[in-house]
């Protein structure tokens, strides 16, 4: 028994011996390369360098034109026609309604609609240079500055002397006759049957002045007009031919804030909007030199200057579809007609600049139009002026395809829909081939570019005839298809001599792109190094160039959410070149090479040698600390 | 909480021999002392092979009643107080100012067995009595509180089997050597991590032990070697 006691007692103390041992925590720093300290590198999302590009089209009609259509020809404005800059000078820079529209003399209006204007009549030039044919709003600088007046000045030729001609102010509405003169000439060229001008309202009342005209800008003399509304004509003064001209140069003054309206077009102007709003008591639609009765009063029959200054008004005294001023005179060509909303057109041509494209060291760029589900890709021919930084290089003709070398970073490609133009397109995108003269587009095919198009475009649609490149994955239409934006963060740092970032959150590359981590220069763009590409965590690190059609972990939807980059070259002397190393030890310090560390978007067949140039993140690089103290024996 | 399990210990040992010294019946109670190698891949051995494979003190106690003249059934329990190895956990990532830091962090871990076992002598003459003796348990470990930041533990299956030779020196006293195999069922070496999740290194993997990436056997093998003292009471047949 006396054992056994003592081999308990021994257990015991034993026991209690390892009950009362003490336990400190066990912590070891983990060096690396002889450094045990990392200083950190953080990479934050520095979206630059997107590709991108614009794309316009023209159109020709391809089928019945509807005028009624609202404003099928385009040509409703806000403000008045001519309205421009007198081109002889004369009255400076401001624009003012010049009706000639430039400074040819004589002009000669058109003579559409009834009662026809006279024939022999044109306007000539009063001194200015140029045709004499003004409306000058109060306030217009040309006329001195704060005055108050209208001036309409006006010098008619052909006419027959002595008679008298007074002008005025007239609002008409159109008798029309089959199609609408003005439509009639726009799409045919030529009026089948003559509208007819009536006044509106046909109880109109004459106002204004018959006698002869005088300028003067003080509101005073009684050789002014003061402006008054509810008139129809409004009466500007006349005068008597003389020389087989007369001149008619009249002011109206707006003390009584009937024409105030700061614009050419508002409803206190006499000159209306150019499109459907209605019309204001003090607004005409005509200006029109007459032939003068005995009275003075205007021979409406023998008009022999009129000019359209704004729409025509049904007899409703509505503005009438498509009858905007000023009145056509030629036909539209059908590549005029094709982008008008009117028009039933297909596209012609299609003009697509493609910026910050990577030379590709296998495969090509192509040219396609899609419809939206990709069931139907059309490839285009045309041709291709390759750009550096957005200046012509060199051209190919008739190319369906094309590449970059080195130096240039972009294309404009100009190419004819043809045959393709009878289809239904309303995609245009850049293709990357992996192969060069493909005749197909691959599933899931990397399509970084695209653009909206409408063909055929049907009529009462407007026309959209350029807008700008979307840069991502189309995937022809697919559900996936997605515009690309740079997120997700990383973070790390030199650890011995390996050079690591943990990443997070990236998104994920467009279809046929990969992300590509490059050493840079944050002042020398031509200096770079290619550090290869990302791959996915530990353990089993797997490889991201796939990233873009990769469906199972650390792809998650449209993000990469676990990524990691490390390269090692062995060595802190291998770093050298990352830096100069300069000084005598130990007072060196590090002449940078590369001061960026950077996640770039590369095509996958992308030159590896080029910088890529879409930048998704960026850090300050630094160098290794074991570089730094100059354990790589780096050269001075 | 770790010396209360082992004055809880020193209780049972104190108590096993009482009851070794008051029993007149067929029990015969066995504490022992041994050395324990674990599993290489329990994180509480170390990464390297051999007989370089690092071995723990351990205390234990067999309770067992003779049911037949070559049978013996009972209780046993064993305990050891293990420091977990670095080489099986990613390292601790800390930030300090504009730096990373990467540190190896282990903690000491409380480890109990406890079980019923049976133990089968052979019928070999002489003084030397060998056996065979197998027994199903479990396992509990209990990690270092202030690196847990709170009290707790796991536990798990566990299955053992082994065998020895008893010496007798004299009537109801032995000396016994075994050795056990206590095998572990689904033994998760990550609830022994020291370092909380959020200050793993994951920025720097490739850094991280090579351990990390060993695997997790569903049955791990922990084999002891024991030197015990058996007592028997007069008239216990031995």
């Amino acid at each position: 028994m006396r054992l056994q006691r003592l081999v308990i007692s021994c257990g015991a103390l034993a026991a209690l011996a390892v009950a009362c041992t003490h336990d400190d925590p066990v912590t070891t720093p983990v060096s690396q390369n002889g450094e045990d300290t990392i200083a950190i590198i953080t990479l934050s999302a520095t979206p630059a360098g997107f590709l991108n590009g614009t794309q316009s089209v023209t159109y020709i009609a391809s089928g019945p034109f509807d005028t009624s259509v609202a404003d099928a020809f385009a040509r409703a404005t806000t403000n008045p026609p001519f309205l421009i800059p007198d081109p002889t000078g004369c009255y400076g820079s401001q624009p003012l309604i010049f009706e000639a529209g430039n400074a040819s003399v004589p002009y000669t209006p058109p003579n559409a609609f009834l009662p026809a204007v006279v024939s022999g009549t044109a306007i000539g030039d009063a001194g200015c240079g140029g045709p004499t044919t003004y409306i000058v709003r109060a306030g217009h600088p040309g006329n001195g500055t704060g005055n108050r007046v209208w001036e309409f000045w006006h010098y008619v030729t052909g006419t027959t002397d002595p008679l008298r001609y007074v002008s005025g102010l007239a609002r008409y509405a159109v008798v029309q006759r089959g199609a609408l003169d003005g439509s009639d000439v726009l799409l045919n060229g030529s009026v089948t049957s003559p509208d007819s001008l009536v006044l509106y309202p046909n109880t109109s009342v004459l106002g204004g002045k018959k006698s002869d005209a005088v300028f003067t800008t003080n509101c005073g003399s009684v050789n002014v007009i003061q402006a008054k509304a509810g008139f129809n004509p409004y009466m500007l003064g006349g005068g008597a031919s003389a020389g087989g001209a007369v001149q008619i140069d009249q002011t109206v003054c707006d003390t009584d804030g009937v024409w105030v309206d700061a614009s050419y077009a508002g409803n206190k102007s006499p000159i209306p909007a150019n499109n459907n709003t209605a019309f204001s008591a003090v607004q005409y639609n005509f200006f029109v030199v007459w032939e003068a009765l005995a009275d003075s009063t205007p021979n409406y029959a023998r008009p022999v200057f009129r000019v359209q200054i704004g729409p025509l008004l049904n007899a409703n005294g509505t503005v009438v579809n498509n009858s905007y001023a000023p009145t056509p005179t030629t036909q539209l060509s059908g590549a005029l007609l094709g982008p008008l909303p009117g028009s039933t057109s297909s596209l012609d041509s299609v003009k697509v600049t493609f910026n910050l494209l990577k030379p590709l060291s296998s495969g090509a760029y192509q040219v396609w139009v899609t419809n939206t589900a990709g069931a139907n890709t059309g490839r285009l021919t045309g041709r291709v002026i390759r750009l550096s930084n957005g200046v012509a290089k060199d051209t190919v003709a008739s190319a369906g395809e094309f590449n970059l070398i080195a130096g240039q970073n972009g294309a404009r490609f100009e190419g004819a829909l043809g045959t393709l133009g009878s289809q239904t397109w309303n995609r245009v995108v850049l293709v990357v081939q992996p192969t060069s003269g493909a005749t197909a587009i691959p599933t899931q095919p990397s399509e970084p570019l695209w653009g909206k198009i409408t063909n055929p475009k049907p009529s009462g649609a407007a026309a959209v005839l350029s807008g700008s490149l979307k840069f991502g994955s189309f995937d022809n239409g697919a559900a996936d298809s997605m515009v690309y934006g740079a997120g997700g963060s990383g973070t790390g740092g030199f650890f011995g001599t390996q050079l690591v970032q943990a990443l997070s959150r990236l998104s994920r590359p467009p279809l046929g792109y990969q992300y590509e981590a490059w050493l840079t220069n944050s002042t020398d763009t031509s200096v770079h190094l290619n550090a290869g590409g990302l791959n996915g965590p530990a353990p089993d690190y797997v490889s991201l160039k796939d990233a873009d059609v990769m469906t199972t972990p650390p792809l998650s939807g449209v993000e990469i959410t676990e990524a990691t980059f490390a390269t090692d070259p062995g060595t802190y002397a291998a770093w050298c070149k990352i830096g100069t190393i300069v000084g005598t030890p130990p007072d060196t310090s590090i002449l940078p090479i590369y001061d960026r560390l950077q996640i770039r978007l590369g095509p996958k067949g992308g030159n590896p040698a080029i910088l890529s140039p879409t930048l998704a993140l960026s850090a300050p690089l630094g160098v290794p600390m074991g570089a730094a103290h100059n354990k790589g024996k780096c050269a001075p | 909480m770790t010396k209360h399990v082992f004055l809880a210990s020193l209780v049972a040992l104190g108590g096993a021999g009482a009851l070794a010294g008051q029993q007149t019946g067929k029990w015969r109670v066995t504490p022992s002392v041994a050395m324990m190698r674990f599993d290489r891949t329990t994180s509480l051995s170390s990464t390297a092979s051999g007989l370089s494979t690092k071995l723990w003190p351990w205390a234990g106690l067999d309770a067992m009643y003779r049911v037949r003249s070559s049978l013996q059934l009972g209780l046993y329990v064993g305990g050891s107080r293990v420091t977990t190895s670095p080489d099986y956990f990613k390292y601790a990532l800390f930030r300090s100012g504009s730096n990373y830091e990467l540190w190896a962090v282990s903690q000491r871990v409380t480890v109990f067995n406890y079980g019923i076992g049976a133990e089968l002598a052979l019928p070999v003459g002489g003084s030397l009595d060998p056996y065979i003796k197998g027994g199903f348990g479990r396992h509990t470990l209990y990690p270092d509180v202030q690196k847990s930041n709170s009290v707790h533990s796991f536990s798990g299956a566990e299955f053992a089997l082994g065998g020895g030779v008893r010496y007798g020196l004299k009537s109801g006293v032995a000396l016994r050597l075994d050795i056990t195999d206590f095998m572990w069922s689904n033994f998760d070496r990550e609830l022994l991590d020291p370092v909380a999740p959020a200050f793993q290194n994951n920025t720097f993997p490739l850094s991280n032990p090579d351990g990390v990436l060993w695997p997790k056997p569903s049955l791990t093998h922990n084999l002891r070697l024991a030197l015990g003292f058996a007592f028997t009471p007069a008239g216990g047949g031995q």
